[in-house]
Formats: structure tokens, C-alpha cells, sequence
């Protein structure tokens, strides 16, 4: 399978990332894993399910009862930019 | 002092030949003096170190100690630690202060072990030599030409050094157990499940693993005991009891059944890797265990569905970072659009936005089923070839390693040839296995790793062979000779 640039734009695109300025390396090396992960076809799995959990382990569920463990002011010093307790970003809607 | 392992610097401590603020200080020294030259260390904790010191050295006084207290670590970056600086080797994260400790960190506290720093490591945990660290590559202490394997790098060479006795790990496709090998320390990973993923940053959430990295055996079993056991905070954490590993590690071996996989004794194998796994078998077959040839038909295919499910896995947990509620933001945005771009390509390393890209591509409209799904089916078929062989067999061993600590940069450019640095260790995390690497011998004056791999939940099994290995064996002793004198 070829991956062409327009296509990568569009990963990228859909990753939030710009690699207009190194689109060619990331294109060569994602053709070159692309083609390396399709050996999986060699093997037929039609009649397996894919796999969504570790076999055989139980998980163990809480109360549905609300925890809080972390304070909302603590918790805002991490931001960048924020205004009357809330996360500043650029306008969205107009 | 580092001469010592943790076992043996606890009894030190309790007989009081130091205390726990002298031993603190001696490591801290060594760290300062070495840790450049290495470049093992993102953070040193020098006032949180002596602190806890101090503390440990009351409760030592008092005799209120666990095995543990007053004992040295570094934690791999990828652990939060309470007000400190907790970056992934990333320059997305290089301003972070966590708010809280991870629950590994905070149960190791809670012994009474000491937090000498925060030790480099593969960008998001993504890579197999350390060199795609935004702080720089680690060096190998035996070669500083070389790499000392990766993601966790720095805490191999660390301990390698004897720059901590201990230290932590993640593994999400060999990241404990391949530096473990590099550098010639032993390290675990254990079940999936068995140690608390809360607070350790995700790469990919159904494969990742905390595990300690230590001179030996022993000292993997008491930091176990300390790191696992059922968190409500993390919701694939197992309810499983935790045994004392510690207590059976002198269990008789001689009943044992061991499986050598035909897949991965092949001609490719290198004569060096060879010559040293046969070696090291010899002397486990002393101990009394029996050998048999298994097969798991599938493992030459873990490794792409391992890099389709990391991939597609780790571009989910990494759209987190958005420049919004923490971590890096890009100078003056003009959009919200422009605000996620530039953060997160400026933010992020090649080695990260190249895996994002591929995951992303592999979930995709069209191709899901060709590559995720696809991933999934061959892991079960994976996992089941795991199975069957341990209807047979207690143990599985295997090489950790294709081969001894290759040089800096000889990989950095091909993807795929560095992803082949793992090839013996992923399908162990695809199935959600334990497996530790332990070392058992030199090539060239660098080290080599032997792996055991045990069923679920079988740690203690693990755990009991690699330390009757290391009662007759000496590799576990062997320190590099170029540190600096102290």
C-alpha cells in the first residue's frame, strides 16, 4: 500500500500536526511501517475475534458514588492562560 | 556504599553502620559528580531527597520501618511525583509540576524509600535507546558510545552505574527489560494489571506496566511487594492478593518445566547471543530444571501488531495535550486551530508525531479493519499460542535482546531497524505477561540479558528462578570501571 502526500496531510490533519516542512519523511517512513505491518495479512484470522482484554483477568468496578481527589484550584495552576476559574483559548464561535 | 544491593544496605542501615541521610548524601554526590557525563538524570531531588532522609531516619530510630525505609530510588519521568517536575522526556510536558504522586510513587513513599531524582527516558516512552529524549540521548555506562536501550534508559544506567540502587520503569513492548539487558541490570515487568497505572503517563493504555529496576533479583522481589496491588484510582488494576515474592525466592526449582521457543532460536539469532544464552542455560539446567523445545507459530507477526496497537493506542492518549489545561502552549495563537497545531507539533518530538501519524492512519475511516482490528485478531492468536505453551511448561526463556547496546545514533534515521530492537519482547506485553531480564554475561566488554516469561500472575515463579541463577552466577556484581572515583 502507497501513501501518497495528500494522504498524510489528512493524518496529519486529523492529528492536529503540521509536517509541511517534513512531509517527506514522514511519508517515506510511514510507507515503510505501513508495508511492514501488513505481514499481519499473511495470516488468516476470519474465524478469530480480536482481542479486548487480557484472558482470564477480572476487573473490579467502584461504587458509583462521586470521588473527588484533586482540587479545581490546584488543578488550574497547570494551565497556561486561564480567567475567573476558567481555561483561556482563542475565540472559537464568532 | 553503592557497592551494596538494596537488601544488603537495608541490614546496613539497620545495624546502623550509616544512616539513611548519609547513604542519601553519598548517592546525591555520586549523581552530581556522574550523572552528566551519562546524562541519566531530567531532575535531581535534592531537597525532597533529604527530607525524606531525615524522616526515615526517625523511623529508624524508632524501628518503625518497612524493608525498604531509608533506601534510595529514581523514578523514571513518566511517574507524577507531588510538586515536581514531571516532563516524559518531552518538551510538552518540561514545565509540568504534577499535583499528586502516582500511586506506585506514593506506595514506595509510604515504605519510607528516598527520591534521589526524576531519570531520563524515550520521549512518551517511545523508543528502544533513549535517544529520542527532548533532554537529550542517555549513554551506556559500559560503552558512553553506546545506547543503554530505551524507554528507560536512564534508570538502567542509574543502577548500572550504582548511581541509585533501584530505580522504576514502565515496559509497554520491552522498555524495562531491554535497557535491563543493555546495561547488565536485572528488571520485571510484571502482569498486566498487577502494578497501579494511575499517575504514570499513558503511552498505550492496554499494554503499558510499571516495574523496578534493580541489581538483582531479590531486590526486583521486595520492590514488588511494595508496588503492586489492587488500586480502586486505575480500573484495569487486578483485585489479585499480592504474594510475598521475597519469601519463595530460595522455593526449590528443580520440578520446574522449561520451554525454549523454537521462533526464537533461529540461525538469525547472533552467535554472541547464542553462545551466552546457551551458557546461561547450562547453568540453570544445573539447578535441576527440565528443558523442552515449545512453539508460539505466531510471534513473527507481534511485532506489527504490536506497532499498529501502540500506535493506534498511544494517538488517543497523547490528543490530551492540547495546550489548554496544562503543559506547553505555542507563542500568541490566532485560533483554536492554530493553538492545537503549533502546540502540539512544536511540543512534540518526530519520534512521537511519527508514531501519532501512524496510529491515527491505522484508526482511520477505511482502514480500521485492516490494521486495528487486524492487530487485535493476531494478538489474541498470540496470546493463545502463550497458553497453550504454559499447559506444558512453567517458564518460558528467550534472549531479552537481538543483540549487545548498538552505538548512538547507528538506528536513530530507519524506524524499522530500531523497532527490531524489541522483537524479543512485545509479544510478552501483547498477551499481558510477566517477564524479567536479568543479566548473564559480556560480548565485546557489553552486557547481555536472558528473559523468563511466566504465566499470569506467576511473578513469584519468575522471581524464585532468576534468583537461584544468580546464587551461582556473579554477572548481577559486575559494575562498569569508568565512573568517576568517589
Amino acid at each position: 500500500m502507497e501513501i501518497n502526500k495528500k494522504q498524510i496531510q489528512y493524518t496529519a490533519s486529523l492529528a492536529k500536526l503540521s509536517i509541511d516542512t517534513q512531509i517527506n519523511k514522514y511519508t517515506e517512513n510511514l510507507t515503510k511501517i505501513i508495508h511492514y505491518v501488513e505481514k499481519m495479512n499473511e495470516i488468516n484470522t476470519s474465524s478469530i475475534l480480536p482481542m479486548t482484554s487480557i484472558e482470564n483477568l477480572c476487573y473490579s468496578l467502584r461504587k458509583d458514588k462521586p470521588a473527588t481527589h484533586h482540587k479545581n484550584t490546584d488543578l488550574m495552576t497547570l494551565a497556561p492562560q486561564t480567567q475567573d476559574n476558567l481555561y483561556l483559548v482563542p475565540k472559537v464561535i464568532d | 556504599m553503592h557497592h551494596l544491593t538494596a537488601l544488603e544496605l537495608a541490614q546496613a542501615l539497620q545495624k546502623k553502620e550509616f544512616s539513611a541521610t548519609e547513604l542519601t548524601k553519598h548517592y546525591l554526590n555520586r549523581l552530581k559528580l556522574n550523572h552528566s557525563s551519562l546524562n541519566t538524570m531530567i531532575s535531581i531531588t535534592e531537597e525532597l531527597a533529604l527530607q525524606q532522609a531525615a524522616a526515615a531516619d526517625v523511623n529508624l530510630k524508632k524501628n518503625k520501618i518497612t524493608p525498604l525505609t531509608g533506601i534510595p530510588i529514581v523514578h523514571k519521568d513518566i511517574f507524577c511525583t507531588k510538586n515536581i517536575k514531571t516532563s516524559c522526556g518531552s518538551k510538552m510536558l518540561d514545565t509540568f509540576i504534577a499535583p499528586y504522586n502516582a500511586t506506585v510513587v506514593e506506595r514506595l513513599n509510604a515504605a519510607g524509600m528516598i527520591i534521589l531524582g526524576k531519570s531520563n527516558m524515550d520521549e512518551f516512552a517511545m523508543g528502544s535507546s533513549n535517544e529520542h529524549s527532548y533532554y537529550g540521548p542517555v549513554k551506556n555506562p559500559w560503552k558512553t558510545t553506546h545506547v543503554p536501550g530505551g524507554s528507560s534508559g536512564g534508570s538502567a544506567a542509574a543502577v548500572a552505574a550504582r548511581l541509585s540502587p533501584v530505580a522504576s520503569g514502565s515496559d509497554t513492548g520491552g522498555s524495562i527489560r531491554q535497557p535491563a539487558a543493555l546495561c547488565g541490570i536485572t528488571g520485571i515487568k510484571p502482569s498486566y494489571g498487577r502494578i497501579s497505572r494511575y499517575g504514570m503517563i499513558a503511552y498505550a493504555s492496554s499494554l503499558d506496566q510499571a516495574g523496578p529496576m534493580t541489581q538483582t533479583a531479590a531486590d526486583a522481589a521486595l520492590l514488588l511487594e511494595y508496588m503492586s496491588g489492587h488500586d480502586p484510582k486505575d480500573a484495569t488494576s487486578l483485585p489479585a492478593p499480592v504474594p510475598k515474592y521475597s519469601q519463595h525466592l530460595n522455593d526449590s526449582v528443580n520440578t520446574l518445566k522449561i520451554g525454549l521457543p523454537k521462533e526464537f532460536f533461529n540461525d538469525e539469532l547472533l552467535p554472541e547471543v547464542q553462545q551466552a544464552t546457551d551458557a546461561a542455560l547450562k547453568e540453570i539446567q544445573s539447578l535441576g530444571v527440565k528443558i523442552q523445545t515449545v512453539s508460539l507459530p505466531h510471534l513473527n507477526y507481534s511485532s506489527a501488531a504490536y506497532y499498529v496497537i501502540a500506535s493506534a493506542e498511544c494517538s488517543s492518549n497523547l490528543s490530551r495535550f492540547d495546550g489548554v489545561r496544562y503543559g506547553y502552549r505555542c507563542a500568541n495563537p490566532k485560533s483554536l486551530d492554530d493553538l492545537l497545531i503549533r502546540t502540539r507539533s512544536e511540543g512534540f518530538g518526530d519520534e512521537v508525531k511519527q508514531r501519532i501519524l501512524t496510529g491515527t492512519y491505522a484508526l482511520s475511516a477505511g482502514y480500521y479493519d485492516a490494521f486495528y482490528k487486524k492487530a487485535q485478531c493476531i494478538r489474541q492468536l498470540i496470546s493463545n499460542d502463550f497458553s497453550q505453551v504454559f499447559k506444558k511448561v512453567d517458564l518460558i526463556i528467550a534472549p531479552t535482546s537481538p543483540s549487545t547496546a548498538f552505538p548512538l545514533k547507528e538506528k536513530i534515521t530507519d524506524p524499522i531497524s530500531m523497532y527490531q530492537s524489541d522483537i524479543f519482547t512485545l509479544c510478552v506485553n501483547l498477551a499481558g505477561l510477566p517477564a524479567l531480564s536479568m543479566p548473564i554475561g559480556f560480548h565485546k566488554e557489553l552486557p547481555l540479558g536472558l528473559q523468563i516469561i511466566g504465566n499470569h500472575l506467576d511473578e513469584s515463579l519468575i522471581l524464585n528462578l532468576a534468583h537461584q541463577y544468580q546464587t551461582i552466577t556473579d554477572w548481577h556484581k559486575a559494575m562498569p570501571k569508568d565512573i568517576l572515583s568517589d
